[in-house]
């Protein structure tokens, strides 16, 4: 029982195929994009898909509203009826760990991935 | 000639299903025995998350956040029942305080010393004058800021460490804001550990304490806020067990005559403090580290640097208003400068 090149094709070829089904299974699904998560009180409100642009999106609660908008991959506060202005003024953040949050109004955007255990773990203000 | 496809086809399987296994056991294994929990809650003036991992890590979470509420309680200015302000408000007299109040303030006044007085938690007067965050926002007069340093001195608060009490002068308000958070962390730290938490992450107000190193093993991985991009990061650090705290003054300030004023007020001059941007110190303790990142602010570049390259167990990145980053010695291997 001699193992000819035909055998070893046959074995890489399955190899290939199980590799690809492992792959798809266990990595590709988790390679998905990076989200903006908008918690409220620690009650998450909304995702969005940073691939995706949004103009002027309200977020309208008990204690005052805040305006975002999507765009290039990054996420900011356009305007907000809080006193202090820090989230407006904080500008852009995309990096996974970044937030911004508006004291005011009980809310934190932060930059994740949902596949988790990729990039940074927070960043430090 | 058949049995030789089997025996093939079954080799393929065999292969593929050891790898299956292995990369599902790798991924099973570590989590399987723990239980995770992350909850956000608005405390000490900022937002506070904790992530823990661990045996009963809800039950940890909660009775961190107990303790955060807790220290708030005794250290808080605006809270009037506080020993903070039962000091403020009793100046002139001897205030006896609980001795953990006591342990703090000697803290403060360690860091105070070691700093010339750059920390100083007689700052409340001034910080009171100035009232970042409230409106209208405008600079106070000289004579108002000079009229409140008379009242701003750490080394006129006695400290009775053997009879638990603590006197300041009439006119002194004191103000742990520049240390209690860390204070607060540290000891929700230690709440998260005794509930057998072997990882977690504190993030307070931008502020990173971890505990152990990530669920899998690997280290935890921060970064830390341009103060002028805000899409940009100057630096990640990879932590364990440790603490990282950032004083910046892009995180309080308003313009008047596109002058830039912000909340790291400078004890001696009464106005924000010049020529640094940026600072963040790395160590064990987060209450020291946030003492130690409002002093090197203060001292600036070159004092700063002094500083922290004199104390073992911290460490610092510093930037200043032309953007140059230094690093101290012991953090040149631990952090990647982007």
């Amino acid at each position: 029982m001699r193992i000819r090149k035909g055998d070893l094709l046959i074995f890489v070829v399955l190899m290939l195929i199980g590799f690809f089904m492992l792959y798809n299974n266990f990595f590709r699904s988790k390679v998905s994009g990076d989200i903006a998560v908008v918690e409220i009180d620690g009650q998450i409100l909304e995702k969005f898909d940073l691939t995706v642009d949004v103009d002027g999106y309200r977020v309208e609660t008990d204690y005052g509203y805040n305006v975002l908008e999507v765009a290039d991959g990054s996420i900011r506060v356009v305007e907000a009826d809080c006193p202090d202005q820090t989230c407006v003024r904080f500008g852009w953040i995309k990096t996974i760990g970044q937030t911004i949050v508006c004291l005011p109004h009980k809310m934190i955007i932060r930059i994740a991935n949902e596949s988790a255990d990729l990039g940074l773990d927070g960043v430090a203000y | 000639m058949k049995n030789k496809y089997i025996l093939v086809v079954v080799l393929a399987l065999v292969v593929i299903g050891t790898v299956i296994g292995a990369v599902v056991m790798h991924k099973r294994s570590p989590a399987q025995s723990l239980t995770s929990a992350q909850q956000t809650k608005f405390l000490m003036d900022t937002a506070v998350e904790i992530r823990a991992f661990g045996p009963d890590a809800e039950a940890a979470v909660e009775a961190a956040f107990a303790e955060m509420a807790r220290v708030e309680q005794l250290f808080s200015r605006h809270l009037e029942d506080s020993a903070v302000s039962q000091i403020n408000a009793h100046a002139g007299e001897w205030v006896t305080v609980a001795p953990e109040v006591v342990a703090l303030l000697e803290k403060a006044l360690y860091y105070s010393e070691i700093s010339s007085g750059a920390f100083d938690i007689t700052v409340g007067v001034l910080i009171d004058l100035w009232n970042f965050g409230g409106s209208p926002q405008r600079v106070p007069a000289d004579e108002e800021i000079a009229r409140v340093l008379a009242a701003v001195d750490y080394t006129a608060v006695e400290l009775d460490a053997d009879a638990g009490r603590v006197r300041i002068p009439v006119g002194t308000i004191i103000d742990l804001g520049g240390i209690a958070k860390g204070y607060a962390v540290d000891r929700a730290c230690q709440v998260l550990k005794q509930h057998g938490i072997t990882s977690g992450m504190i993030y307070a107000g931008g502020d990173i304490t971890t505990i152990g190193s990530k669920p899998d093993g690997s280290s935890w991985r921060v970064g830390v806020q341009h103060p002028r991009q805000s899409n940009s990061l100057i630096a990640v650090l990879e932590m364990t067990d440790s603490s990282i705290v950032t004083s910046g003054d892009y995180e309080r300030y308003f313009f008047q005559d596109n002058i830039r004023y912000h909340h790291i007020l400078d004890p001696q001059t009464g106005y924000p403090a010049q020529g640094l941007i940026s600072v963040t110190v790395y160590g064990g303790d987060a209450a020291d580290a946030d003492a130690l990142s409002t002093a090197l602010f203060v001292l600036g570049w070159d004092k700063g640097k002094e500083l922290i390259e004199s104390l073992a167990g911290y460490e610092a990145i510093l930037m200043d208003t032309s953007s140059n980053v230094w690093v101290s010695s012991g953090l040149r291997d631990l952090a990647q400068i982007l």
